[in-house]
């Protein structure tokens, strides 16, 4: 039976281990160049936080005025990344199938050793201590016939909680619960859903797979089968968080909304010089640059190009992306950006080996360029030296950094 | 316009200008050929706006005129027709184009003329001839050097410069370059240096390929140029700005040169390439007269393969994208090539044996 492991409040439950002060009260871990930045969106709450109603990817000015006594700060995410690496560790004693579901979830595949560490149930209360033990950390644990149930399971008993759900509780354990606690029910399909009059999980098993079918598509029958806690995904071993690393990505909230290409074009290159910059910190070069447009908050727009070869530089990603943004000019001109983000996928790990390029032996001035601000900025901060187009970053738009893991 | 013609004939001048046409244009005008009629002669022509073929074949003209008529249509009729000779004329009330051949008949609709962008003609004495079968084989060797990346459309092209004696190519996505020379015995009056897009070098050769003549004929205009292999026409944009500073990259020549059977090592490349995924490189290492060649996938598995070779040096390991090595291996002509090698972070030279007219680097791929 896979094993679940969902870190409870991530980012919240490190800075609160690191930080006493922040202990028993509302912390709100937020994405932002600045804690106090309206435009920032909130990462991760506290539990004491999320008493007040503030929830992930809330905007901070919304979460102030549920909890204006909170204590927001801004996310360190090589911290967070450092901490998910010891926990994927302590999860490899106990077996070698190991997936990293997102920063703070993994699936173990237990089959293999359950015997030599006393079942499921025993290998979940020993990660769970062992995290606690270890890196201080409080987790919740999900046990199931399958990933599905799993990671339902985990969401029962939180914080610190193990709850097992086994083939015969099913289809009745998911039955009462609101509809939108199924994996995979966003906030359309939930709206959906209700207009169908269904209401709760039970309420989708009940509905017959013919019906659902002939409105969601095969989306339809899977939603079914996960309403009776059907799945047959595997768990995929992924070797370590470097190799899950998929894309790396800042976005900026644009309030209102922005239309004028200049002032786009402007924000996507400070966009694009935090994620680059964020790229030589890690050491990966990436092959396709993404924009992502959220139009007048309505629906969202998502267009990539590849480079012939991977690159970690603003000269290279930059122009490919305003490209990319120049070619939506009918759309901006109907539809304000409200959301602006840029992103490159198709990583290469540095440490895999990087391709030289005869330009190099030429003058490699982006190059040379971007290692000089690196090391400025590591030395005197990240705004000690920008662009001169972008002296007024910071103080009209904000990036927030986003990393995708497979 | 009205003429006679066979259909052979007609067939093989309307596909040299198939070439010019892009599948992807806009103008719809562009996916058709111009067609000419005029006493003995057709002429024909078509063009992307980056290259355009011009080409005549003999007719049988009854009225002079001419019309533009969608390429792909009229070649897919003519080559499923069975009969020797075909005629094709217009008729003008209905704007369509007839075409008999026994007992069939077609009427296709045309464009005009007067909407068919203006294709630059050769005047006066050529800037120069070439050999059309070592220059053919000069851009089979250069040309695929150069990028396909359209983000950096200097790098698209081909560098050629031309004296009166001589012709040197060199192409560079800026991961590995190119450079070809040869004698020429009627060059140009002065030097020339001019950048081809790469993708109009290749079409060349095409022609090159499917014509009897040797001769290939280069006339210049200001942003121009055109080959002409007997009655074949290819006309090509020049790519404007500045080449990278070849001269700068190469090395002064290295003293690590290692000889190798060319097909041995390419077997060898191709065989321990089946391992390089995921864009893992191809590592090359050398000591003690013996040459490795290796590459790991993780997850997938590893191979090995080792060569005698004369090189009584210290060992130097460099890693390559799998790809870039092949290409440079294929390009060099003979059983036997040379390949120089200074360290790990420099770039390789892959040459024929004793002789200087062609010359591969390889920039290496950097592994910690």
């Amino acid at each position: 039976m896979p094993i679940h492991i969902d870190m409870d409040a991530f980012f919240a439950s490190i800075e609160q281990r690191d930080i006493p002060l922040y202990k028993g009260k509302p912390l709100i871990v937020c994405h932002t160049d600045d804690a106090l930045s309206i435009r920032g969106i909130v990462s991760t709450s506290s539990y004491e936080a999320r008493e007040y109603g503030v929830r992930s990817a809330m905007s901070v000015l919304e979460a102030k005025r549920l909890c204006p006594d909170g204590i927001y700060v801004k996310g360190s995410y090589d911290k967070y990344l450092h901490n998910a690496k010891t926990i994927h560790e302590i999860c490899l004693r106990y077996s070698d199938k190991v997936e990293i579901y997102s920063v703070d979830e993994f699936f173990i595949d237990a089959r293999n050793s359950s015997r030599l560490f006393g079942g499921e149930v025993d290998i979940g209360l020993q990660i769970q201590n062992k995290i606690a033990e270890e890196i201080g950390l409080p987790c919740s644990i999900g046990i199931g016939p399958n990933k599905l149930v799993a990671k339902m399971a985990s969401e029962f008993k939180k914080p610190r909680g193990l709850t097992v759900i086994e083939e015969a509780d099913l289809p009745d354990a998911f039955a009462p619960l609101p509809v939108y606690k199924l994996v995979g029910v966003g906030r359309k399909m939930r709206r959906h859903l209700n207009s169908m009059g269904i209401f709760t999980i039970g309420d989708l098993a009940g509905t017959p797979e013919d019906e659902l079918k002939s409105r969601f598509g095969i989306v339809g029958t899977a939603l079914r089968q996960a309403s009776l806690g059907m799945n047959s995904s595997t768990v995929h071993s992924s070797f370590n968080l470097r190799e899950s690393i998929k894309s790396f990505g800042h976005s900026s909230a644009l309030g209102k909304g922005l239309s004028d290409l200049d002032r786009l074009t402007k924000v996507l290159l400070g966009l694009t010089e935090g994620v680059t910059r964020r790229m030589r910190k890690e050491g990966y070069a990436g092959r396709t640059v993404n924009i992502r447009l959220s139009m007048a908050r309505l629906f969202t727009v998502c267009r990539s190009k590849s480079m012939a070869v991977s690159s970690d530089l603003t000269d290279d990603v930059y122009p490919m992306a305003v490209n990319l943004l120049n070619k939506e000019s009918q759309l901006l001109a109907r539809y304000p950006v409200t959301t602006i983000g840029v992103s490159v996928s198709n990583l290469t790990d540095m440490e895999k080996g990087l391709q030289l390029s005869v330009l190099d032996l030429l003058e490699n001035r982006a190059g040379k360029i971007a290692s000089v601000m690196d090391s400025i900025r590591g030395k005197f901060g990240e705004r000690a030296v920008l662009r001169a187009s972008l002296s007024d970053w910071g103080r009209r738009y904000h990036s927030v950094p986003r990393l995708e893991i497979k | 316009m009205k003429f006679q013609c066979e259909r052979e004939n007609l067939i093989n001048g309307l596909q040299q200008c198939q070439r010019a046409i892009s599948t992807k244009s806009m103008l719809p005008i562009l996916s058709g050929i111009l067609i000419k009629s005029d006493g003995k002669t057709l002429n024909l022509s078509a063009t992307d706006l980056e290259i355009s073929v011009r080409t005549s074949i003999d007719v049988e003209t009854k009225e002079a005129g001419s019309l533009v008529v969608p390429a792909k249509l009229i070649l897919d009729i003519l080559t499923n027709l069975d009969e020797e000779k075909v005629e094709i004329s217009l008729i003008k009330e209905k704007g369509q184009l007839e075409i008999l051949a026994g007992e069939s008949r077609f009427d296709l609709n045309i464009f005009f003329e007067e909407d068919f962008p203006k294709i630059p003609e050769s005047q006066g004495e050529p800037t120069c001839d070439l050999d059309a079968d070592k220059i053919g084989a000069m851009i089979k060797e250069v040309a695929k050097a150069a990028s396909r990346d359209d983000a950096k459309p200097m790098l698209t092209g081909v560098l050629v410069e031309m004296e009166p004696t001589a012709i040197k190519m060199v192409a560079t996505d800026s991961y590995r370059l190119a450079i070809g020379e040869d004698k020429l015995d009627r060059g140009p009056g002065g030097n020339v240096s001019i950048i081809i897009p790469a993708r109009s070098l290749r079409e060349l050769n095409r022609i090159i390929a499917t014509s009897d003549k040797h001769i290939v004929s280069v006339f210049l205009t200001d942003n121009q140029v055109i080959f002409r292999i007997g009655g074949v026409e290819l006309i090509s944009r020049l790519i404007e700005g500045e080449f990278p500073n070849y001269k700068q990259i190469l090395p002064e020549g290295y003293e690590k040169k290692i000889r190798v059977n060319k097909g041995r090592f390419l077997g060898a490349t191709k065989r321990v390439s089946l391992l390089a995924q995921n864009n893992t490189p191809v590592k090359v290492t050398t000591a003690n007269n013996m040459m490795v060649i290796s590459a790991n996938t993780q997850d997938v598995g590893e191979a090995t393969e080792r060569m005698d070779v004369e090189f009584p040096g210290e060992e130097i390991k460099i890693a390559f994208n799998p790809q870039y090595l092949i290409d440079g291996i294929t390009s060099v002509e003979g059983d036997e090539l040379v390949i120089e090698v200074l360290d790990p972070l420099k770039p390789a030279l892959i040459k024929p044996v004793e002789k200087d007219d062609f010359l591969y680097l390889i920039m290496p791929i950097r592994v910690s």
